[in-house]
């Protein structure tokens, strides 16, 4: 059943806002003679704003549940709401729409358009959103300033390093202020450092502009800065944890 | 109950709302095609060189019999080849389209992760089709133009060199050449769209996912 969030004069009363639902969601992958069940029945809810990691082993289904959140692969059975709208209902102009305008992507291998600049490659979901060179040339520019890359706006992805390049896919998940910022292993190509800092960014646009951010991942530094954290284990969502309740404690080697 | 994503009332002139705001201007989508081309010279231009000798060829079979005619009898003569010329010619046309099917295939899978990219981005499926065949076109409208002039050329240093001849320049039959030209630009261009537009087509269905997992 769909989560129905009450609106009166544009505020939700008394129901919780949840921006991502998933029901039961099922993904199983024919290899021939083998059928893979990647993903076997997960549901969860996810409220605006949150920042979410969802984690696991390799193989446990992260990069599934993040295809289908994100609306990039189709589950084999189960939905999923964005906002409340099951996606598999949308037809592929409302499909580009959303991908387009609500959900931003971040990948671990940061697919940056080779043959295309830094700014080009933020600014092209802004063509695609219908603006003008005079609105998105400027507009990348500054998103690109805000990840820390204003003065290498007209490199081309090869002439920047990985961190660089994660932030460029940063920027450009952001370009058309989307509601939704999805990463799948946003720090799996980048070393100790630099995969603290995109980690920091990401909190950093969490909280100054509210939106959600839901990331697949490995990476234990993310436990820091998320507000829940779905350990998945085997398809399945095994645990969910809220972060105050975690305890960490950090140790050091002493020699 | 899903709803969708713009309210009930608005209905009717929902398709248009949503189509209109996913699009990708012309002049935009020229801009990144002409660019993906210079980036990718080398392969353009064994494409365009397919595409000039397939064309060059097609204006020699078209023209040469006319030029000989006309500088031999010393008057423009207007007789149309014979049948098996075009059956070569076809066959020439043939082996060219085959050569960019093959060669826009192999285009085509090695930018899937770039295609998957793109639809995450937003691109509907005729984005990435409209991106493809711009680029073919321009690759084809270069080797078409040129396989025209360069075929036509040779027709006429062939007919200037037939021991049989007695016109000059003024007795070239420049008007028909010139159509013909035309007709080879034309084919050309044709040949390419239609060697492209299956590649084009099949990669622009692939879903985000499958898209940026493959690997080639």
């Amino acid at each position: 059943m769909a989560v129905k969030a009450k609106k009166t004069n544009g505020k939700a009363q008394g129901r919780v806002e949840y921006t991502v639902v998933c029901r039961d969601v099922k993904k199983e992958y024919n290899l021939g003679k083998v059928l893979v069940g990647a993903l076997q029945g997960v549901s969860l809810e996810i409220k605006r704003g949150e920042y979410i990691s969802i984690m696991g082993p390799s193989g446990s289904g992260k990069s599934t549940l993040f295809n289908m959140i994100g609306g990039l692969d189709h589950p084999t059975a189960g939905k999923v709401f964005i906002d409340e709208v099951d996606i598999a209902q949308l037809d592929p102009y409302e499909l580009a729409w959303l991908r387009c305008r609500k959900i931003g992507y971040i990948f671990q291998t940061f697919n940056l358009i080779p043959v295309m600049s830094a700014l080009e490659n933020v600014t092209l979901p802004m063509i695609f959103a219908g603006l003008i060179p005079d609105d998105y040339l400027p507009k990348g520019a500054k998103m690109l300033q805000m990840v820390g890359l204003g003065d290498r706006i007209h490199h081309k992805p090869t002439e920047l390093s990985g961190g660089q390049q994660q932030r460029v896919a940063i920027a450009r998940s952001l370009a058309n202020d989307p509601a939704i910022v999805l990463a799948d292993e946003p720090t799996g190509n980048l070393d100790l450092r630099t995969g603290r800092e995109i980690i920091s960014l990401l909190r950093t646009l969490n909280k100054k502009s509210g939106v959600t951010v839901i990331s697949a991942t490995h990476d234990l530094k993310m436990i820091d800065v998320s507000d829940r954290i779905f350990w998945i284990r085997d398809g399945k969502i095994a645990k969910i944890e809220e972060r105050g309740k975690i305890k960490m404690s950090v140790g050091s080697i002493h020699e | 109950m899903a709803r969708r994503l713009v309210s009930p009332s608005m209905a009717p002139a929902s398709r248009e709302v949503s189509r209109r705001q996913v699009n990708l201007p012309f002049r935009r989508a020229v801009e990144i095609s002409m660019r993906s081309l210079v980036i990718r010279l080398a392969r353009s231009f064994v494409t365009s060189v397919v595409v000039l000798l397939a064309i060059g060829f097609l204006a020699y079979m078209l023209s040469v019999d006319l030029v000989i005619a006309s500088l031999r009898s010393g008057e423009l003569v207007v007789k149309p080849p014979e049948a098996q010329r075009y059956w070569i010619a076809a066959i020439s046309l043939l082996v060219a389209v085959v050569g960019i099917t093959n060669t826009l295939f192999m285009s085509v899978s090695e930018r899937y992760r770039e295609i998957g990219t793109m639809k995450c981005l937003g691109a509907l499926d005729w984005f990435v089709v409209e991106l493809f065949l711009l680029e073919a076109l321009a690759m084809g409208a270069i080797g078409s133009a040129a396989g025209g002039l360069v075929g036509t050329l040779v027709a006429i240093v062939a007919g200037m060199l037939e021991p049989s001849s007695v016109g000059g320049w003024a007795q070239l039959p420049w008007l028909v050449m010139g159509k013909n030209i035309l007709i080879c630009v034309g084919s050309g261009m044709g040949l390419t769209i239609i060697g492209s537009l299956f590649p084009a087509w099949r990669a622009s269905r692939m879903a985000p996912a499958e898209a940026m997992r493959t690997e080639v």
